[in-house]
């Protein structure tokens, strides 16, 4: 999966938030690129057509990303390349918004009344006008005031919107988790090496399991 | 559950990695453990509940 991170922050060196998703995106192998005026647009066409799943990732502001992407959208996303040729479409779109605000802040009735999903729907719409397939938003809420082990849980779930099929199955994450062990696997010292290679085959016989266990549930369902 | 050799594996290498992203990677696998064991439960529960409908009376 050859994935685009399209970083628009105006403070990107000061954003301990951005600086941290950055560690993530390397380890996933994401294409990590901060957006800087003035923009060629051959290379940022370029960079869109190599890639096969786009993240524009920002801090939301006043309910919408920083200038520079709108910016960027207005130059680069030309009615020719875009609209005419096509040129995304069957591609993915994906958000990694982050925000100040607490998660529980965006519904109806609380603070800001609105969901994020309904404050990102000019996204969804342009997405679907060219031909994008829209994925499910990653939200970023308080980094700064999220405790170490939230930050590692955050970490990990980004590198997996990064590189999982989206909405991403259970089953799936499963399997990311025993990937990730076997390449841990290979390039371990000897004295670990036995260690991690249990957790792999622990994890794939607890899937297994699960999945056996899931298709007795099933039949029992569907023969009452 | 939290007392499973994989959680409780998984956990002690997330406190003993010397690398942040390692530590985060057995942080996370340690959760997914639980949700897998959760899982599993659930799933037998759920065998168990339907077999002593259908079956035991």
């Amino acid at each position: 999966m050859q994935t685009l991170i399209i970083v628009a922050h105006p403070q990107l060196a000061e954003s301990s938030t951005q600086q941290f998703l950055r560690q993530g995106a390397n380890l996933a192998d994401a294409t990590w690129r901060p957006l800087q005026a003035p923009f060629t647009l051959a290379t940022e066409q370029a960079k869109l057509l190599s890639a096969e799943r786009i993240i524009w990732q920002f801090p939301l502001y006043w309910y919408s990303a920083p200038a520079i992407l709108k910016s960027w959208q207005d130059q680069v996303l030309t009615s020719e390349f875009a609209l005419r040729q096509q040129s995304l479409a069957g591609k993915e779109l994906g958000i990694v918004v982050t925000t100040d605000t607490k998660a529980s802040a965006y519904q109806s009735g609380a603070a800001e009344q609105f969901t994020l999903a309904e404050l990102l729907r000019p996204y969804q719409a342009l997405a679907n006008k060219l031909g994008l397939r829209w994925l499910p938003p990653f939200a970023i809420h308080q980094f700064k005031y999220q405790t170490e082990i939230q930050q590692q849980q955050l970490l990990i779930d980004y590198q997996q919107y990064l590189t999982l099929p989206q909405p991403a199955t259970f089953e799936q994450r499963q399997q990311w988790f025993e990937q990730r062990l076997q390449q841990m696997t290979t390039r371990a010292p000897a004295m670990q090496k036995e260690t991690l290679q249990l957790l792999g085959e622990q994890l794939a016989t607890n899937r297994d399991n699960l999945a056996e266990l899931r298709w007795t549930v099933e039949q029992m369902r569907e023969d009452e | 559950m939290a007392d499973s050799w994989l959680y409780q594996t998984a956990q002690q290498l997330a406190q003993t990695s010397s690398d942040y992203e390692e530590r985060a990677f057995f942080q996370a696998l340690s959760q997914l453990a639980l949700e897998q064991e959760k899982r599993i439960e659930q799933a037998q529960g759920e065998i168990d509940g339907r077999s002593w409908d259908e079956q035991a009376w």
